[in-house]
């Protein structure tokens, strides 16, 4: 039984109305005072403001900016590190226990390092991201390598393909469900490494940096507006960038199947 | 492995002795913190924490689950508010929460229960869902009731979910957790450690508490979570190991 | 005596494209500790008329009484067994599945663990009353779900093709079973299949749906003194006869 779009639509709407509506009874009610509870249109007028004056897209652009970077850099590493795992034991040897006693570690508990050793500003953060997005990518490649089914490459083998070939044409198609999981990992985890380390080591610049400055002078209103703003990105970039990946890929080659909500 | 990989970069000699120091020194600052309770005192206070706020975000997490499963209505309503809330990271909230609930404990159990919840929530909901209709129907013909069928059948059928729930929850709660140590000033714990060792630029301490961080993390997947599945789900073939 | 009493009953699913009839003016009636087979072609109705005796379903014409007294509902007089494996609950050792009716109806834990030995031993699994339903095989579930049925002594027992998924092999040697629980336990069985030579083998009566919508086209009493051997010829006159008309080759 399909959920039916129309009952969806209607529950969001409901769902979202009557806790604005809280929010705004009990903003007005004076029970705590407005600077801390911001009525809804104070929120959405800090946030006009913000677009008004243009600093939204610049901490919108910093954010995003650093992400990509850092997860960039993480794939370039992170995904062929993955796949010499899976063709080559040695590698595997080497690279796993590293990988395994670091994966463990929240990235944002190496924020304070991380500044003393890059400073503050883009650098720490780039690497914060790079360190919260490389292990998902490295272990779910590997995993993917190790999946392929191996009658495909039997049947390529079979079919005169050399191991280069193979790699391109077998290996890699069917590891891509995995690779794209874990971009999808990395991407979360990333989206809070970031957030996180742009609080704490951020400076002007972020929409973290913004909800933590905004706490020093109690700018509730720009902290509730630059929330809404992350979990909208957030859920974006999710919705919008890995499913249509998903979509234009491996969901075209049937290999995974679109799970339902 | 790692030490050996660490010491080489160490010995090249491409960072400042001063904040990129030797195996052996962390080693024996860590012997050194252990030794003198240091590291345990707070450990245990960063652990009760998570303790505490996981608990809360767990009941409340499987409450909201299970309500969103057994109610279209409240599917309807909640499931919006839940999957929007969910990819926003908990650690976003930090401040807002400094401000609602001042500095100290308070803000820092609350936010990792809040963050812990989502995904609870969310695992268990499919749980629910995904319990096999034959099985009601098994029940209903051997005269179980609604409650019964509730019991017996419906919260043992989500558990494999649910656990999962619980493992991605308590695992987002620790990352919150250390990272909302640095921020909200509380008295004792191993991200304020590690913030507080910044002042001081002793990379030595900040590595072993990273260690005992990572340790501890380690330690709830193998010592916590595995036996539990290894007792429940995995012992009645419902997930393969 | 009669035990089971299907009256005119007819049955209209309400299906996206409009409503499906799925059974019409279907009269039948069971005798106590009758061995009765429903055989059709997939999609005659078998099933919705399974549900319909079993209270899962409540008919949109016509009535069902069991004992005299109309269904309205699923009841404790009647088990059931279904054809998906896994309608066992995996959480539950093969003893506890079995426990299951005895626990809905209150019963002690010693008169739990005692009939659900018995009955364990019924179907010959006394052995594996620890092991959970994905430890065992696929014809080893279907005879805890066999016990699981019987425990809590209804007086019908309803099995929609419970044997339907196994290998030929196993499928005899649970027929043998079946029969020889049925002769210990003198049930009223309404057993639903698709195989006619299962019918012939198992039946008292074996009663022949044809579809859309389903109805009855025969009503055949297999009067073969048991047990059956599959190969004499006056079996394979019954399957002959039966398969005749279900028009075809059944
Ligand atoms: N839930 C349903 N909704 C609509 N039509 C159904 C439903 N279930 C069964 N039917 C229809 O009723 C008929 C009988 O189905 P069923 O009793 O399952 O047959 P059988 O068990 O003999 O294979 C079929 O033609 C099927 O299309
Ligand atoms: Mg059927």
């Amino acid at each position: 039984m399909r959920r039916s779009g129309v009952r969806t639509v209607v529950g969001a709407l409901v769902a979202f109305g009557v806790v604005a509506l809280g929010w705004e009874v009990f903003a007005r009610s004076g029970s705590l005072p407005p600077a801390i509870t911001p009525p809804v249109e104070a929120i959405a007028a800090a946030l006009a403001r913000m677009i008004g004056d243009g600093t939204l897209f610049v901490h919108v652009g910093y954010t995003l900016g650093r992400i990509a970077a850092g997860l960039g850099l993480a794939a370039l590493a992170g995904v062929p590190l993955g796949m010499l795992m899976g063709r080559f034991r040695p590698v595997e040897r080497f690279v796993l226990p590293l990988v395994s006693v670091l994966s463990p570690i929240p990235s944002l508990a190496w924020v304070p390092l991380f500044i003393l050793w890059f400073g503050l500003g883009n650098t720490a953060s780039v690497a914060l991201v790079f360190y919260a997005a490389l292990f998902p990518l490295i272990l779910n490649t590997w995993t993917g390598v190790c999946s392929v089914n191996r009658l495909w490459i039997r049947a390529a083998e079979s079919m005169g393909a050399r191991s280069g070939a193979i790699f391109r044409h077998v290996v890699l198609p069917g590891a891509l469900p995995f690779v794209i999981a874990g971009l999808r990992q990395a991407f979360a985890r990333g989206w809070i490494a970031v957030v996180g380390g742009e609080m704490i080591a951020a400076t002007r610049w972020g929409l973290g940096w913004v909800i933590f400055d905004s706490k020093e002078f109690l700018n509730t209103d720009v902290m509730l507006g630059s929330l809404a703003v992350i979990g909208l990105l957030g859920l974006g970039v999710e919705r919008l960038v890995f499913a249509a990946l998903e979509r234009r890929t491996v969901e075209r080659w049937g290999l995974v199947r679109r799970t339902s909500a | 492995m790692v030490a050996l990989v660490w010491q080489t970069v160490v010995m090249l000699g491409v960072m400042p002795a001063r904040l990129f120091p030797g195996v052996d020194r962390v080693v024996a600052t860590f012997g050194r913190l252990v030794g003198n309770g240091v590291l345990p005192t707070h450990a245990l206070a960063t652990l009760a924490r998570l303790a505490v706020g996981f608990a809360l975000g767990a009941i409340v997490g499987v409450t909201l689950g299970i309500v969103m499963g057994r109610s279209r209505w409240a599917e309807d309503v909640l499931l919006p508010l839940v999957s929007v809330g969910n990819p926003i990271p908990g650690l976003a909230y930090a401040p807002l929460f400094v401000i609602w609930f001042g500095l100290g404990n308070l803000p820092a159990v609350l936010l990792v229960g809040f963050a812990a919840a989502f995904p609870v929530a969310v695992n268990t909901w499919t749980g629910v869902r995904a319990v096999k209709p034959i099985w009601i129907r098994s029940a209903i013909a051997m005269g179980a009731g609604e409650r019964q069928i509730f019991r017996k059948v419906v919260l043992p059928g989500a558990l494999p979910a649910v656990m999962t729930g619980l493992r991605l929850g308590l695992a987002r709660a620790w990352r919150v957790l250390v990272a909302v140590e640095m921020l909200t000033s509380v008295p004792l714990g191993l991200g304020w450690l590690i913030f507080g060792a910044r002042e001081f630029l002793a990379t030595d301490v900040m590595l072993a508490g990273i260690a005992v961080i990572g340790l501890v993390g380690l330690g709830l997947e193998k010592l916590v979570f595995e036996p539990l599945e290894r007792l429940t789900v995995v012992r009645w073939g419902m997930l393969a190991r | 005596m009669r035990h089971i009493e299907i009256a005119k009953v007819g049955y209209e699913y309400a299906g996206t494209a409009g409503p499906v009839t799925a059974l019409r003016e279907v009269t039948v009636d069971v005798a106590t500790s009758e061995f009765l087979c429903l055989v059709g072609r997939s999609g005659c109705g078998k099933t919705t008329l399974l549900n319909l005796v079993a209270g899962f379903l409540s008919p949109t014409r016509g009535e069902i009484r069991i004992s005299g007294r109309i269904v309205t509902g699923h009841g404790l007089d009647r088990g059931v067994v279904f054809q998906d494996f896994a309608q066992l609950f995996p959480w539950r050792t093969a003893q506890r599945n079995v426990e299951f009716g005895l626990e809905m109806r209150g019963a002690g834990a010693a008169e739990r663990t005692e009939t659900a030995r018995r009955f364990l031993r019924l179907v010959d699994l006394e052995r594996f009353a620890g092991a959970y339903p994905h430890e065992l095989s696929g014809g080893m579930q279907q005879r805890v779900a066999i016990a699981r049925a019987l425990a809590y002594n209804p007086a019908v027992l309803l099995m929609d093709e419970p044997f339907a998924a196994l290998d030929a092999l196993t499928r005899d040697e649970m027929q043998r079973l079946l029969v020889d629980v049925w002769a210990e336990t003198r049930k009223t069985v309404l057993y639903v299949t698709h195989n006619v030579a299962e019918a012939v083998y198992l039946a008292d009566r074996v009663i022949v749906l044809s579809p859309h919508p389903g109805t009855v086209v025969a009503d055949v009493r297999v009067a073969l003194p048991r047990p059956r051997d599959p190969l004499s010829l006056a079996f394979l006159e019954y399957q002959r006869t039966i398969v005749g008309h279900l028009g075809g080759r059944g």
